[in-house]
């Protein structure tokens, strides 16, 4: 303990020194949002303009603080100031900042987004009085856009690995106790008690038992755990080493997807730390607490999320599913007694040991304790990472935190392939487990996908659908093959060839998988279809009936069209279009070839978004063509 | 424990699946992926069921029966839902033959020629009339199909040998997945892909020849549909019997059934409930066997070599032609060679034929060469199969265990991932492999050495380092060893010496041993007759001492050797080179009645399956016949003679060998001069005088002979195409060979199955070094 003491008394210190440097920071969001953003760009002309201006400052690269449509976020602390935000760098903005701010000590306030300080600063608003953050109760991504993920010390100095230190101090049993006082449930979806699974596992007597930590966060436009690997890696691995102990497993495994590289850089570089720290390995910490964890990299199959086969996975088979009991934790990998946590569970756990039970009840609802974390994504202003406590109201996440909708808010999708679509008159539901179960949607790992009135819900259920349907292992009937009808008769929807009938074989064909499938994933395939079906059936309606599709998408439905009268010839519909539909010579109205028509979208894109030509190209639907 | 099933008090014995429980109180609840010999698995959901308590409907094959437990099999709800999962199953599948007005009608037409019967019958389907699938669509009555049909249109995959896969009929069961890795321990085939791109078959589109699969037939037994089927007996339909036998093919003489349709034999499966059985035969037990039966170059009648060409004879013909030939010669001027695929009964007639009828003494068998000997002293202690497998350690002596020695084999694989610990000394991988702790691969021609550098360790209770080191530890410090071994040691150099080491071994470590070898009825033939080596009626026939030669069923000869007359009765046509003045047609395993006799003197009795060909006689009333021409009259070759005879029969007995001839054959110095190492061997697949490679396409194309094999990455890293031709030259030899790749190499190894009797490198095994042709 005496030496893990002095780590962190230096690692304060570091920190310390960090807030009130002798040169400047600067700091860099360099997660996969910052990246897929162009913060390589910007960390390449960062370097440059402090090397030819000779300004003596350092780079630090951070995480994601959740404003994802900010990225590339650039922070500055100097002269004493408090940290400066800068949003949606560019690389010549940020060396025109770096040099006013660091060579004129001019903060460039106009183009900052917000400061870290306690009160203003320079007509600098706080960064937390955004409106983005102003309502999120940040527990899980506390430190994520902070430090350095790459720097153990960063961690130590906010209280990193204190929980464990708690935790080692107190018996299993109590560790267990505090996360069932906690009220803590799985955050990887469907809200199982974690101190339960614990205890089950606990029970189970054995002489190896393992504990894996869920990376494979598979559902299309959640990525939640990957910026929270990303931007705190120890978080996670500190709760993996709490939750250890607390079942008695002295091997652990992160099964993670291959296709979250720099997840898994973070992983393999924090493990490295830890070990030169004595967190991980013989004796942690001097305590009789050992453990080991393996990282191991998933091929990318949206099944292996489902713990079964993510065991199978890990032992070297095809990742498929098999019938539950018996459950994991009392027979998983290698047949031992194994527990399965998502990366946020895990990434929760430290702080509830941390700063006890009874802090973490404070925030969520009965039952529900605690926050959870969203990746708000679609037709949405503000997309990010965020956290709310449970029992947040669905409409207060889209518009207050995300500032609703460009068009008219339509509907929005949790859990991802497995959740619903919830219309705008449920948005009040509170997301607690229960309340989006009782709407037919499910809480699921985090995904929000927003739609706007631009979004066809029978295509996006045929969307959701599809990728089950390729997802599918293979292994019982109702998935393999029930979900391919769904697919097929959605698509012939879309297209306008069934009738009335079609709906109600869907909609009996969609209870038949949910009542028959193996597992969670063909179970909730058709969570898509009915939630749309439940809320939306008039549109369906509309696509079988009169062969209309109200949001102008399902391509067979519609037809583009250029109005003559305001078309003023700009010609840049034509340099768009990929098949050469639109033709006509420059300042004369042109003409769209509807036979050479794919309805890719690029030029209705281009005359809406420049309004020059205000909406010269409309989309109608066939019938009305 | 007591339950109850549809209102239906039952009482169990021990904890079993709701669907076994329910088969035993004949309650039948439908299913597909559900088999008896595999752990469960749920995959179809047809049995689904209700159980009280129990959320939802979960399948009875995969659920635990508990006390007190109240289930329901039979439901409207439950039969809706079955019924739409069968339509989703059969909305992948083919249904001509399954929703069909003209069915009963058309089945009377099926009999008819099969041209007809293909265009008007819609068998296309291998599985008809014994199709699980449709027995389940019979007992559910689903008469028709409200989803919309889709073919998968997967290409039909014929390309290896024994069996085709026709997937579109798949239903992915899984159960040749899981059959292959449950029992089979092989894991060739496995799922792919995923959603409706799912399909079945070896990793990375291989075929199954290049996923090393063993042909054990195990999968196509168990598929429940016409996906997979046995290429020669495709379109035999249901067999019209099944008769228990033994393969003749190897030592083990597994239990087989021979599958037979209007007196023909049409196939061969293991024991057992035709559709359970599970991977218990090697490839040639499974599929080789009906081949050889149904063979085109099987002798169907006699023939004499005159000088205008050869002649078919009559019996009677046949009878004084060979009586006038071998009562020319004197005693003891008549060599006699007996296969030791032949049946005790068949030796004991060949036997007493030769005693009596040809007055000689001078009998052998090709198999019998002068190292067989020491092997065959050593063999004596060999222990049964299920003491190897109650061992504590195993360690191997250069068997190769591929596409044979199935009973072996599995034995292996089956206690290694029980934990016994396992170890492999040779330089080929087998299907063992896997499952070992360790292998140790000698240098070229070291075998001796290497053998007696354990039985130093043992000795001097030293250690060695590496897998050496770990291997003696377990031999030290397991209470039970077996040694397993073949006869593949008598194709190296310096067999003699490796035989006395192994002893050695044995004798240090207080160890076991397990021999297999691969003659069907070895043991019957060294305890029916009194038997020279090979080697010195050779000798005899050189100095001219031996002047006729009666061959029965053996193949002691590549080229006519120095004889005034050659007889030669076999199943099939004799070597080209052999020239034999008559040949002899003889019945085959299958079409007689008889017996094996085992290594511990155990009998195995079989029954005929079928009537021999008309134009065949048993090989006894061949000898009756040849002695009645000769004037012998009164020497009998009645069922009640013969069965004496085999009675009378003693312990088997080593013919005398000279082992001094046999050590001077001795290994020379290991040569590393080179960076491959070669190693030979001659084909140990055979029935009777005939090499299964040269009959069997199958067997040529998954293990040929003649051809190079080598480790697939040597192969890369030389350059080398399937189908390539690489030379290789030796300090003394040189010779060009075409190449495949395999696993059973290992890297800086090549192999060589050799068609002949002789190796064509000497020493074996032997340094070599490869150039492709074109370089």
């Amino acid at each position: 303990m005496n030496n893990f003491e002095s780590f962190v008394a230096q690692s304060k210190k570091e920190w310390d020194d960090l807030s009130n440097p002798d040169i400047p920071n600067i700091y860099l969001g360099t997660a996969s949002c910052g990246i897929a953003a162009g913060a390589e760009g910007v960390k390449e002309t960062i370097l440059n303009t402090i090397e030819k201006n000779g300004i003596s400052a350092k780079l630090i690269e951070v995480g994601c603080i959740g404003a994802c449509y900010l990225e590339p976020l650039m922070d500055i602390t100097a002269f004493g100031n408090p940290r400066i935000s800068y949003g949606n760098m560019k690389p010549e903005m940020s060396e025109k900042i770096i040099k006013k701010y660091l060579l004129e000590q001019d903060t460039f306030s106009k183009a900052a987004l917000g400061q870290f300080g306690d009160g203003s600063f320079d007509g600098i608003p706080r960064f937390f009085d955004q409106p983005m953050l102003k309502h999120q109760v940040r527990i899980v991504l506390k430190n994520c856009g902070f430090i350095d993920p790459s720097n153990i010390n960063h961690y130590l100095a906010r209280d990193g690995y204190q929980g464990l230190k708690k935790a080692l101090q107190i018996s299993p049993e109590e560790v267990i106790d505090q996360i069932a006082h906690a009220g803590l449930r799985g955050r990887g979806g469907a809200g199982f008690p974690t101190a339960k699974k614990w205890r089950i596992c606990r029970d189970t007597p054995n002489d190896m038992k393992y504990l894996i930590c869920n990376a494979d966060e598979g559902d299309p436009g959640a990525y939640m755990n990957r910026l929270l690997i990303e931007s705190d890696p120890h978080a996670v691995l500190e709760g993996m080493l709490i939750a250890a102990y607390a079942i008695g497993a002295s091997k652990g495994y992160i099964y993670i997807r291959a296709e979250y590289p720099l997840a898994i850089h973070r992983l393999r570089n924090a493990l490295a730390q830890m070990e030169t720290k004595g967190l991980i390995g013989e004796k942690i910490l001097g305590s009789g607490f050992s453990f080991n964890i393996n990282i191991k990299e998933g091929a990318g199959a949206f099944v292996c999320g489902e713990e079964t086969a993510l065991i199978h996975s890990i032992e070297g088979e095809r990742g498929m599913p098999k019938t539950r009991p018996p459950f994991p934790a009392v027979s998983g990998l290698n047949g031992k007694p194994t527990v399965i946590n998502n990366v946020e569970t895990l990434g929760t756990i430290p702080h509830i040991l941390r700063n006890g039970s009874e802090w973490y009840r404070q925030y969520g609802v009965e039952g529900n304790y605690g926050t959870k974390t969203f990746s708000l994504v679609g037709k949405i202003r503000r997309t990010g990472l965020i956290e709310v406590p449970l029992g947040t109201p669905l409409r207060k996440i889209i518009f207050d935190i995300g500032g609703g909708t460009l068009k008219n808010f339509k509907a929005v999708q949790t859990g991802g392939p497995s959740g619903g679509c919830i219309p705008e008159e449920l948005l009040d539901t509170p997301v607690t487990y229960e309340d989006l179960g009782a709407v037919g949607t499910i809480m699921g790992s985090g995904g929000l996908i927003v739609m706007d009135t631009d979004t066809c819900v029978v295509d996006v259920a045929r969307y959701f659908l599809d990728f089950i349907q390729k997802e599918s292992c293979g292994k019982c009937t109702p998935c393999r093959v029930g979900t391919r009808h769904m697919v097929e008769i959605l698509e012939n929807i879309c297209k306008g060839f069934v009738d009335a009938k079609a709906l109600g074989e869907l909609e009996s064909l969609a209870k038949m998988v949910h009542s028959t499938s193996l597992c969670g994933l063909g179970q909730t395939a058709p969570n898509p279809v009915l939630t749309t079906l439940r809320y939306f059936r008039p549109e369906y309606v509309q696509h079988v009936t009169n062969k209309y599709c109200p949001a102008l998408v399902c391509r067979a439905l519609i037809e583009y069209t250029v109005l003559p009268e305001k078309c003023t010839g700009c010609q840049r519909c034509v340099s768009v279009c990929p098949t050469g539909a639109i033709t006509g010579p420059r300042s004369e109205p042109h003409n769209l070839d509807a036979s050479k028509c794919i309805k890719c979208r690029a030029c209705y894109e281009v005359c809406r978004f420049d309004a020059i030509a205000g909406n010269a190209i409309v989309i109608k639907s066939r019938e009305e063509a | 424990m007591k339950l109850s099933i549809d209102n239906r008090e039952i009482t169990l014995k021990k904890n079993m699946t709701i669907l076994d429980a329910a088969e035993l109180n004949d309650i039948y609840i439908p299913h597909l992926c559900s088999h008896p010999e595999l752990t469960p698995y749920g995959g179809c959901r047809l049995c689904i069921v209700e159980v009280e308590g129990i959320r939802g409907y979960p399948t009875a094959c995969t659920t635990i029966s508990a006390e007190g437990m109240v289930v329901r099999t039979q439901t409207k709800t439950l039969d809706e839902m079955r019924k739409d999962i069968l339509r989703l199953i059969l909305s992948e599948h083919p249904t001509g033959c399954i929703f069909c007005e003209d069915e009963e009608k058309c089945s009377d037409f099926q009999t008819t020629l099969r041209k007809v019967g293909l265009t008007t019958g819609c068998r296309w389907c291998a599985k008809d009339k014994d199709c699980e699938l449709r027995k389940v669509v019979d007992y559910l009555q689903v008469e028709d199909m409200s989803l919309p049909q889709s073919y998968r249109g997967l290409p039909d995959e014929r390309y290896d040998p024994f069996f085709d896969r026709d997937y579109n009929l798949c239903i992915y069961c899984a159960r040749c997945v899981r059959i292959c890795q449950e029992h089979r321990k092989s894991s060739v085939i496995s799922f792919k892909q995923r959603g409706k791109l799912t399909t079945i078959g070896p990793a990375f589109d291989l075929t199954h020849v290049e996923a090393d699969c063993e042909f054990c037939g195990a999968c196509v037994s168990v598929c429940p549909t016409g996906a997979m089927s046995e290429k020669s007996r495709k379109w035999w339909g249901v067999p019209d019997q099944y008769i228990p036998s033994i393969c003749p093919l190897c030592s083990f003489n597994c239990d087989i059934q021979f599958l037979t349709k209007n007196g023909k034999i049409i196939g061969t499966i293991p024991m057992g409930d035709p559709h359970t059985t599970g991977g218990e035969l090697c490839v040639k037990g499974r599929f080789c066997l009906s081949e050889l039966a149904n063979h085109s170059d099987r002798l169907l009648a006699p023939t004499l070599k005159t000088n205008e060409g050869i002649k078919i004879l009559t019996w009677d013909e046949t009878f004084k032609e060979a009586a006038d030939r071998f009562a020319k010669a004197e005693k003891n001027g008549t060599a006699v060679f007996l296969s030791p695929n032949m049946t005790n009964e068949e030796l004991a007639a060949a036997y007493h034929f030769s005693k009596e009828v040809l007055d000689t003494d001078i009998i052998s068998s090709s198999v019998l060469d002068s190292n067989i000997g020491a092997l065959l002293s050593l063999s004596k202690k060999s222990v049964s199969l299920d003491e190897l497998e109650e061992s504590e350690a195993i360690v191997s002596l250069f068997l190769n265990g591929n596409y044979n020695y199935a009973p072996l084999t599995l034995a292996v694989k089956r206690a290694a991932e029980g934990g016994t610990p396992y170890f492999q000394v040779g330089w080929l991988k087998d299907t063992t492999s896997r499952f070992a702790k360790g292998r140790i691969i000698p240098e070229p021609g070291k075998a001796k050495e290497l053998l007696s550098e354990i039985a130093g360790n043992l000795q001097q209770k030293t250690e060695g380092s590496g897998v050496m080191k770990e291997m003696l530890r377990t031999i030290r410090s397991a209470k039970s060893v077996t040694f397993v071994m073949g006869t593949e040691v008598l194709n190296q150099c310096g067999a003699v010496s490796i035989i006395e080491n192994i002893e050695k071994i044995l004798e240090l470590s207080g160890a076991r041993l397990f021999f297999a070898n691969p003659y069907g009825n070895l043991f019957g033939l060294l305890s029916i007759a009194d038997l020279k080596t090979a080697t010195e009626v050779g000798k005899l026939m050189e100095d001219g001492k031996v002047s006729t030669v009666y061959i029965i069923g053996d193949s002691p000869f590549d080229k006519r050797p120095k004889a005034d007359f050659i007889a030669y009765q076999g199943v099939f046509t004799p070597a080209d080179g052999l020239d034999p003045d008559l040949v002899l047609p003889m019945p085959m395993q299958g079409e007689i009645a008889g017996s094996f006799t085992d290594l511990k003197g155990g009998k195995k009795s079989f029954k005929a399956a079928v009537k021999m060909p008309d134009s065949i006689l048993d090989t006894p009333e061949i000898f009756a016949g040849i002695s009645k021409m000769i004037g012998k009259k009164d020497i009998k070759f009645s069922g009640k003679e013969i069965s004496n005879l085999v009675s009378d029969a003693k312990e088997w007995r080593i013919p005398k060998t000279d082992t001094s001839s046999a050590k001077a054959l001795d290994c020379p110095a290991a040569d590393t001069t080179f960076n491959f190492t070669l190693i030979q061997e001659m084909n140990p697949n055979r029935y009777h005088s005939a090499s299964l490679n040269k009959l069997i396409k199958g067997m040529e194309m998954i293990l040929p002979e003649d051809t190079l094999i080598i480790n697939p990455a040597d192969a890369e890293n030389l350059g080398i195409k399937k189908g390539d031709h690489l030379s290789i030259e030796s300090k003394e030899n040189s010779a060009s060979f075409p190449v495949m790749t395999k696993k059973m190499v290992s890297s800086g190894c090549v192999y060589l199955l050799s068609s002949s009797g002789v190796l064509p490198f000497v020493p074996n095994p032997c340094s070599v070094k490869l150039r492709r042709n074109d370089v």
